[in-house]
């Protein structure tokens, strides 16, 4: 169950290597050379979360903005560098969003998902495409791969979710074994809730309301379909994926105004494939390509309320994606990367004077590694070329060369002691978005890119015992420091009725991550896992030096956070206690009073129990959250639900 | 602790203590639970005061509320007060008021006006006008109306300008509308549709005119302004103007001057002129033009130049003069703090003083700034605000902040804390004596008690002064302040202040107290003087030393006597000048009150017909030294430890006395119940060159106890 990785085979990495691991061994990526942290799929499903931004909120060194409920938007900011640094990918190619470059994290379910992985700086694979090279930090959501016990040829998952918030969710999985060397997949699944959830606002000895959240309405289908095939000395795989939603915007909640009303509707498409063969023993390729279309419609108002200003708006992207990234093996301890991608994204709406971009990014990248028994190095870097097109009546940005380095150390002192100290550099930037250049009146074509710097240092220590009761310890820990440089800010023009984005800010956050876990094993039957996080962060604006708030906490980022999480094994059942703190912080970089935000925390509770049969299994899990109905905001004016409830029947054959 | 300390080291590190083992996940859920438990809720937000200038003589405006509009969709509206008589800001006083108003006053405020006692806030995302008391902010009520921008009166009835007019078939074009409510039973009467987007609005002769902006129909702006007929309430006239509209002020001559907001893209901003009695357009002023404020013949108009470029922060401050029709000056912030403003977004000027207010709202995300300057220009002082401070309006009420009870019309006990009668006012000679209070033909010493209530009376902060060493004034209140053991009992308010190292504008007086023992109201039972620092024996001040050595007088003279002379004429000269009002003391001295040159009214009391006026006390030492040389005198003036008038600045802790330190003729301390009558004298004998003697001046002094207010005794 818990065996760890050794040698070659870490340093070997790859896509489809890790989907393997992801099977065997939970915990891994403790000893990566740069910070990563890792769910797998049991683990994740005993984390009783329903989508990846609920998992990661288990991670070191993460902030989710959270805009409540089912339906809200929820982003991720890794290191408090922001949401436009954070790379996302799915089955290792990523998920792009030219036009404001966040992707809505609330959105990707677990049902399917084997494994959750963050990485900080960059996955240390010798064999990457060179977009993986391109983020602060990276976000990796495997799906799952099809397996087959024996001499099965079909594995089915059904599994049916209810709830609070009106939630009715079934997925059904079936995978198929064609032949030895093909394999194929399909996914679907539904979900629909109506979002409803009661809250309360109270101050001490003033008012004290309850309400009803409405408008957070959501529609969702999900399809998805993959075939996975084997060549000799190598792999092949495609994939398409569909999804299609429609949802209400729950909104802020303030004075006199609790209902919103806006809708927004979504399609989301891609077809994307991979191939990966060694060639030879030194020589190893693997091609990623992808066609994205996406497709989003705002409607402000669709009971015509006369009190709104009418907004309907369609936006249409569509990304075209081929990368080929080459191994060189040199020597059995040296390997080089050498990597080149190219990308295409066309953005349409039907907004007013708007410039339809299209853009061009072509990336290279090279990476070596060394790897001795006790010292392991990596040095890469990337190059990146951005060309944009507008309409001829409007101004296009300038074309953009950066050059990016980032390197990596890991040393193990010991020989027989596994304590390994790491550290790295990176350099990177993100571009402007098109919404920052383009966006009718607001955007900015002078903009530069946003620079961050990572420095890191940090150790893993791993202890594995015998027939005691304590079978493991990991402890990870790093400190690290950021800076982000030009931050891309939105800022109000001296004709004051208007906004613009301009390069302003600077921001340096100095933190620290710690993770430790460990499982246990009492008697033959009793197994406990347990799981805690802590993040320590300043993270400080040092824009204006004439500021008042120059140096004050930035945003939403709380000084301290952490979270805990508890898996108690026995038999056929399972009980799960997971925590998740969060600590005081404001609102605004202006830390007043009248901006501070509540610590908060909640505890969420489940119990499930296995029950086997001839050759299935039903899995029944009952999830209470927020056990002790905390009131509670993630960002002010969105509140988040109090106590409760989910019910999941699982049927596998 | 301990046992729990090396238990999870030993599980760290991996040694073979796991027997306790269940213990862990238990203390992790008994912290947990115990966490919880702490969480406490957010208090309701109390304001913050800050005092930012000395306190001024006020006429009728007593202060000003600033409504800071928020971001939107942040519910951060909020309203802050500026008290002239104390000179102090408060932020935020709406929540302590209402602390059962849910979500506080709202999401994004856009106008603030005062009518008929009551203060209205139109707050745009919450879709609603909030009613509040103008002495409290206390809630009274809320009138819902979408979309609300801005606000005027006439009569009993407001009229509140909406972008939420009926809905027509074409989504895209949704007229706004007036709405008319009732002010007394906060009801909606009419409604009226109008252009699209309407903003500012006016009112003159009936007719109400109302700009309308059109700005959701980007690029097909309006360009109109409806005029309404107050007593049909029907459009009777469209008057095409300009695109984008948007503010809007009435000149006396029935002029309308709106601005044109341009499109932000070429075509600039302007203001236009509007004559009512034709309702055509007169002209425009060809200046640039974001916000605009009127008063008296000026108006004031911040504009940026350029269109919509980024990092244009070009501002111009023109001001113009509506009776001469041009522009007089492109920059009415003169002394070029304008460099300090990143964003200047509010205007209004005080009516009665001229001074000019503008606010900063940096960059809408965190705290703005208010910037008073005097007419002139010249920046006086800064104040930090709410989010995004914009509208400004004048009060003539004093404002009470933090009652969320009971109004204060019937303070504790319906005793005022503050001075309610003056029973003598006597001045010694000196360069404000027969102006501050003025002095005209015919003046008694009834008329001038009056006068000098009506200066410093009922907590109306104007000033007294009380001429050179002895003059005084005797005051009355309508309770006995009571004198509370270790705590300070009353504020003697002045105009003292500080340079901040040491010394100051410090003129002390000798306060002393009296019990109406007999019980008749009047000032006829025995008087006790307050011991302060100098009254103390062997007490020295730091500064003695360099007094002395400036060759001032530093003893305590007790049982002092000085006699002024009255001048046979006005003084012609700088020797006469010099020597203009002769005195003797009981100690042998004599001197001469000069005349100075900025003052130039007789200085003897001229309701006083006596030839010559003595003086009895005690008499400190001559507190103010020339720091400067004998061509540029430079006199600063040290104030005492404690214990007297105008000797600290009023809003600190040594502005306030504790009767306890009253003592009897003997120099005995005396334990008083409390004091009816007050007296304050100038203290100190001295003349300070070009500034004139020194002379106390009282502006009020307040009951602690009826305040509010716990201050330690010393």
């Amino acid at each position: 169950m818990l065996l760890p990785i050794v040698g070659m085979a870490q340093s070997k990495l790859d896509s489809l290597q890790q989907l393997e691991e992801v099977v065997v061994t939970a915990r891994s990526y403790q000893k990566d050379i740069v910070p990563a942290q890792q769910l797998s799929g049991t683990q994740l499903q005993r984390l009783s979360s329903h989508n990846v931004a609920d998992a990661l909120r288990y991670f070191s060194g993460v902030q989710i903005k959270d805009y409540g409920g089912v339906g809200g938007l929820k982003t991720v900011n890794i290191r408090s560098m922001g949401t436009n640094h954070v790379g996302v990918f799915y089955d290792g190619i990523e998920l792009g969003n030219a036009q404001n470059g966040t992707v809505d994290l609330g959105r990707f379910s677990l049902d399917n998902m084997e494994a959750v992985t963050l990485y900080n700086g960059q996955k240390t694979s010798m064999l990457q495409p060179a977009k993986d090279f391109g983020s602060a930090g990276t976000i990796y959501l495997q799906s799952r791969t099809p397996k087959f016990e024996g001499d099965k040829k079909d594995n089915v998952k059904a599994t049916f979710k209810t709830g609070s918030f009106g939630v009715v969710n079934p997925a059904l999985l079936w995978e198929h074994k064609f032949n030895e060397k093909i394999n194929t997949s399909l996914s679907a699944e539904y979900m629909y809730t109506t979002g409803k959830y009661h809250f309360t606002y109270r101050t001490q000895d003033g008012y004290d309301t309850t309400a009803v959240r409405q408008n957070g309405d959501v529609k969702a289908l999900r399809i998805e379909a993959g075939i996975y095939g084997k060549v000799d000395k190598g792999y092949w795989k495609a994939k398409a994926y569909f999804y299609n939603s429609e949802r209400g915007y729950p909104g802020a909640i303030v004075r006199n105004k609790f209902n919103h009303e806006d809708r927004q509707w979504d399609t989301n498409f891609f077809a994307q494939g991979s191939f990966k063969k060694d060639f030879t023993s030194w020589y190893t390729l693997l091609v990623n390509a992808k066609y994205a279309y996406d497709y989003l419609h705002y409607l402000a108002d669709p009971n015509k309320d006369e009190s709104l200003m009418y907004t309907n708006n369609h936006y249409y992207q569509h990304e075209t994606y081929v990368s080929a990234a080459n191994r060189f093996t040199i020597k059995p301890f040296w390997e080089v990367n050498l990597s080149a991608d190219w990308q295409y994204n066309l953005l349409n709406a039907d907004l007013r004077d708007f410039a339809y971009p299209r853009r061009h990014t072509g990336m290279v990248a090279a990476a070596t590694a060394l790897n001795f028994e006790q010292v392991k190095l990596q040095a890469s870097v990337l190059g990146t070329f951005v060309h944009d097109n507008v309409t001829a009546s409007a101004e296009s940005a300038s074309n953009k060369t950066e050059w990016t380095p980032a390197a990596i150390v890991s040393y193990k002192p010991f020989k027989i002691i596994d304590l390994n100290l790491r550290a790295f550099y990176k350099r990177i930037f993100r571009m402007p978005t098109l919404n920052d250049l383009y966006y009718t009146f607001v955007g900015n074509v002078d903009l530069d890119p946003e620079f961050t710097n990572q420095y890191n240092v940090g150790f893993t220590y791993t202890k594995e015992f015998g027939n005691t009761w304590l079978r493991y310890l990991e402890i990870q820990a790093d400190v690290y420091y950021n800076e982000v440089e030009n931050k891309i800010v939105a800022t109000p023009t001296s004709n004051f009725f208007r906004w613009t984005m301009i390069n302003l800010g600077k921001v340096e956050i100095r933190g620290i991550d710690v993770a430790a876990q460990t499982g246990w094993q009492f008697g033959k039957d009793v197994r406990l896992i347990s799981r805690l996080n802590y993040t320590y962060q300043k993270a400080q604006d040092f824009t204006d030096p004439d500021d008042e708030f120059y140096g004050e906490q930035i945003p939403y980022i709380p000084w301290h956070s952490g979270s805990a999480a508890l898996n108690l094994n026995w038999k056929t059942w399972e009980a799960n206690y997971s925590f998740i703190y969060t600590g005081e912080r404001y609102s605004s970089q202006a830390n007043l009073p009248v901006n501070y935000q509540l610590a908060w925390y909640t505890s969420d509770f489940s119990v499930s129990k296995t029950q086997p049969f001839k050759s299935s299994e039903l899995k029944i899990t009952l999830e209470i959250n927020n056990l002790l109905n905390q009131q509670y905001e993630v960002v002010s004016c969105y509140p988040m639900p109090g106590i409760n409830f989910k019910f999941i029947a699982q049927y596998t054959f | 602790m301990k046992n729990d300390y090396t238990y999870i080291m030993n599980c760290l590190t991996g040694k073979r203590y796991f027997r306790k083992l269940p213990l862990m996940p238990a203390l992790l859920c008994i912290c947990i639970l115990l966490l919880s438990g702490c969480r406490g809720e957010l208090p309701v937000l109390n304001s913050e005061k800050e005092y930012v200038t000395y306190p001024a003589a006020t006429q009728t405006i007593k202060g000003f509320f600033l409504l800071n509009e928020g971001n939107m969709g942040s519910n951060k509206c909020t309203i802050d007060y500026f008290n002239y008589q104390e000179g102090y800001y408060l932020r935020n006083i709406y929540p302590e008021s209402n602390p059962d108003v849910v979500k506080e006053l709202g999401d994004v405020g856009n106008d603030i006006q005062i009518h008929d006692g009551k203060l209205y806030a139109v707050v745009n995302c919450s879709n609603l006008v909030e009613v509040m008391d103008v002495r409290t902010a206390r809630h009274l009520g809320s009138v819902n109306i979408p979309n609300c921008r801005y606000i005027t009166f006439n009569g009993d009835k407001a009229y509140v300008s909406s972008y939420a007019g009926p809905v027509q078939i074409d989504p895209e074009a949704r007229p706004g509308k007036i709405v008319e409510f009732d002010t007394r039973t906060l009801q909606i009467t009419r409604e009226v549709t109008v252009g699209y987007q309407p903003e500012d609005l006016v009112i003159t002769n009936g007719r109400l005119y109302v700009a309308n902006s059109g700005g959701y129909r980007f690029p097909n702006y309006d360009r109109t302004v409806s005029v309404v007929d107050l007593n049909s309430f029907k459009v009777v006239n469209t008057i095409d103007v300009a695109i984008n509209l948007h503010r809007m002020e009435l000149d006396k001559y029935g002029r309308i001057y709106v601005t044109s907001r341009g499109d932000y893209n070429g075509i600039g901003s302007d203001v236009y002129i509007i004559d009512s009695k034709t309702e055509t357009v007169a002209g425009s002023l060809g200046v640039s033009a974001n916000e605009m404020h009127l008063c008296g013949d000026s108006l004031y108009i911040i504009g940026s130049e350029g269109n919509n470029q980024q990092q244009d922060n070009h501002v111009s401050y023109t001001l113009y003069d509506i009776s001469l029709d041009k522009v007089v000056s492109s920059n009415f912030i003169t002394d070029g703090t304008d460099r300090e403003i990143k964003l200047p977004y509010g205007l209004a000027v005080n009516p009665e003083t001229k001074e000019i207010y503008l606010t900063d709202a940096t960059d809408y995300v965190t705290p703005g700034y208010l910037f008073c300057f005097s007419p002139e220009g010249k920046m006086k002082w800064k104040v930090r605000t709410g989010d995004i401070p914009a509208h400004i309006v004048f009060t003539t009420e004093n404002f009470y902040y933090g009652y969320n009870g009971e109004l204060p019309d019937t303070p504790e006990d319906n005793h005022s804390p503050y001075i309610t009668k003056v029973l003598d006012f006597l001045p010694a000679p000196g360069q404000f004596v027969n102006t501050s209070p003025s002095y005209t033909a015919g003046d008694t010493q009834e008329t001038m008690n009056q006068k000098a209530f009506k200066a410093i009376g009922e907590n109306r902060r104007g000033l007294v002064s009380l001429g050179g060493f002895g003059g005084y004034i005797v005051v009355g209140f309508d309770h006995t302040i009571e004198n509370k053991s270790g705590l300070r009992d009353f504020r003697v308010i002045g105009n003292a202040f500080s340079n901040g190292a040491g010394g100051g504008s410090y003129e002390p007086g000798v306060i002393m107290v009296s019990h109406d023992s007999n019980g008749n109201g009047l000032p006829d039972d025995e008087w006790y003087e307050i011991a302060g620092s100098a009254h103390q024996p062997d007490f020295t001040e730091t500064w003695y030393g360099k007094a002395q050595a400036a060759g001032n007088d530093v003893t305590t003279h007790y049982n002092y006597e000085i006699t002024y002379y009255r001048p046979e004429q006005e003084p012609s000269g700088s020797t006469e000048e010099k020597e203009y009002i002769h005195w003797t003391d009981n100690l042998g001295r004599e001197g001469y009150i000069p005349k100075i040159i900025y003052h130039t009214q007789p200085y003897y009391p001229q309701w006083i017909t006596a030839e010559k006026l003595t003086f009895k006390g005690t008499c400190l030492p001559q507190n103010a030294i020339n720091e400067g040389t004998a061509d540029q005198a430079y006199h600063v003036l040290y104030p005492f430890s404690y214990g007297y008038a105008d000797n600290a600045p009023y809003n600190t802790a040594e502005a306030c006395i504790d009767i306890d330190w009253a003592i009897d003729v003997s120099g005995n301390k005396v334990n008083l119940p409390g004091v009816d009558f007050i007296k304050i004298y100038t203290g100190v004998n001295q003349v300070n060159g070009w500034i004139g003697e020194c002379s106390t001046e009282v502006s009020g002094i307040e009951d602690l106890h009826i305040l509010g207010e716990k201050i330690e005794t010393r």
